[in-house]
């Protein structure tokens, strides 16, 4: 079937049930001896198709109340599907280009900044956006030091609680072990950053000390031996704007005194981070110790650093955003 | 049948060919006729059609293969009504032609 046939098909598909095959047959006559008269089978095809929208379509003749459905809910269908249709082509295109913002340069002039290639990390936080300050990235460790030191400081946390509470930490709880290993992540602009994060294996002991006050101790021995380390001051979770009542829930309690789950954070000077968290069954609903609760402490330390090997590439990078606020970040990153 | 609504300058023009033929005329004969586009002639072929002006008919044409042509002519009742729109037409062309100007001038 030639294009000429099918457009003329197709125009006859949109005229009145009644009077499809009538015109198709028609038309379909008129495209085959058209020679003829002199008239081109692209004419015909056009006429078909002009027609095919006065009537069919009723582009100047009344509609029928059920045409008018037809075409309004046709309307209506391509509206709604354009909007989620508009917002996924718009998101892939962000994606692809990554953010890019107008700048006024040194020499005066405006041009346009691709933050796609930016190597250092901008991230969304609670109450906006966040970078990890370049200069703070490069005065740091590299990724395999801080990577060296977090093993450090998770044994001497480890020796400094056993010292105190007798506890027992079983090697490499989950088969995880201390191998470097790294993973790569997005710099918060839809490229890749050249900062890598660390996730170290998880310690657990086999036993909690009992009782908030001794709870408390456990965090003030943590908190003590990472601020030799020059981490900050813990906070727990309860003390985050975003707790809630589902949050308090899922911790059995709302406040650290009755809670059987007490998880916090202290971070460390380069954006480094240190979790731990003390799970006391006794302290559950009823006090029974039953249900999923684990009795123990556990840490885990992650960071965001920069690897030896990409320094180098690092500066020669930032170079080009120097006095540039940074935009923020996309969503999706 | 039912009144035109809407009488335009191709539709005139279509019913002068109709009325001036002898027989039925194969529809896009009309559109070569008129000198305009199918997709002009088609819709008012088609509405003249609806409204009982024109009757349409498939070619008896055995030798030819393929798809019929169809064939145009005006019914009875609308032969006169035709000739009265194309008259009326005239009609109003000629009162809405500039006049000549008047030859010399007035004191």
């Amino acid at each position: 079937m030639s294009l000429g046939e099918r457009l003329v098909r197709l125009a006859a598909a949109v005229l009145p049930k009644e009077q499809r095959e009538i015109r198709l047959e028609e038309w379909s006559a008129d495209l085959a001896h058209c020679g003829e008269l002199g008239i081109t089978r692209r004419q015909v095809v056009l006429g078909a198709l002009h027609a095919g929208f006065i009537d069919g379509l009723g582009w100047r003749t009344p509609l029928g109340r059920s045409r008018w459905l037809a075409t309004g809910s046709i309307i209506v269908a391509l509206a709604v599907l354009s909007v989620p249709v508009g917002i996924v082509i718009a998101f892939m295109t962000t994606q692809l280009r990554g953010v890019v913002t107008v700048e006024t340069g040194a020499d005066g002039a405006a041009h346009e900044v691709h933050w796609k290639g930016y190597p250092g990390k901008v991230q969304h936080e609670f109450d906006g956006y966040r970078e990890l300050d370049p200069d703070a990235v490069l005065a740091g460790p590299s990724a395999e030091q801080g990577w060296e030191g977090a093993q450090a400081l998770l044994t001497e946390i480890e020796t400094a609680l056993t010292a105190e509470f007798g506890l027992t930490w079983p090697a490499n709880p989950n088969g995880t072990s201390w191998d470097y290993h790294e993973h790569p992540t997005s710099n918060g602009y839809g490229g890749q950053s050249l900062l890598v994060v660390l996730n170290s294996p998880g310690s657990q002991s086999t036993t909690v000390p009992d009782g908030w006050p001794a709870q408390q101790r456990v965090i003030e021995i943590v908190a003590a031996v990472a601020a030799g380390h020059g981490y900050g001051s813990p906070i727990l979770d309860f003390e985050r704007p975003w707790f809630d009542a589902d949050e308090a829930a899922a911790y059995g309690g709302d406040r650290p005194e009755t809670a059987a789950l007490i998880p916090g954070t202290i971070e460390g000077p380069h954006g480094q981070w240190l979790m731990f968290s003390i799970e006391d069954p006794s302290k559950a609903a009823g006090g029974t110790g039953d249900g999923d609760w684990s009795p123990g402490i556990s840490l885990s330390w992650g960071a965001t650093l920069l690897p030896h090997g990409a320094r180098d590439e690092f500066r020669a990078r930032l170079s080009a955003f120097e006095g540039y606020p940074r935009p923020e970040p996309l969503v999706s990153d | 049948m039912r009144g035109l609504t809407r009488v335009t300058e191709p539709t005139i023009e279509v019913l002068q060919v109709l009325l001036g033929s002898h027989g039925a005329v194969w529809g896009l004969r009309i559109a070569k006729e008129t000198g305009r586009p199918t997709g002009t002639v088609y819709p008012i072929l088609a509405r003249l059609e609806s409204l009982g002006w024109v009757q349409g008919d498939w070619e008896d044409a055995p030798e030819r293969s393929g798809p019929r042509r169809r064939l145009y002519r005006l019914t009875d009742g609308a032969v006169e009504l035709a000739a009265e729109a194309i008259e009326a037409r005239r009609r109003a062309a000629a009162t809405t032609a500039p006049r000549p100007a008047a030859a010399g001038g007035t004191l």
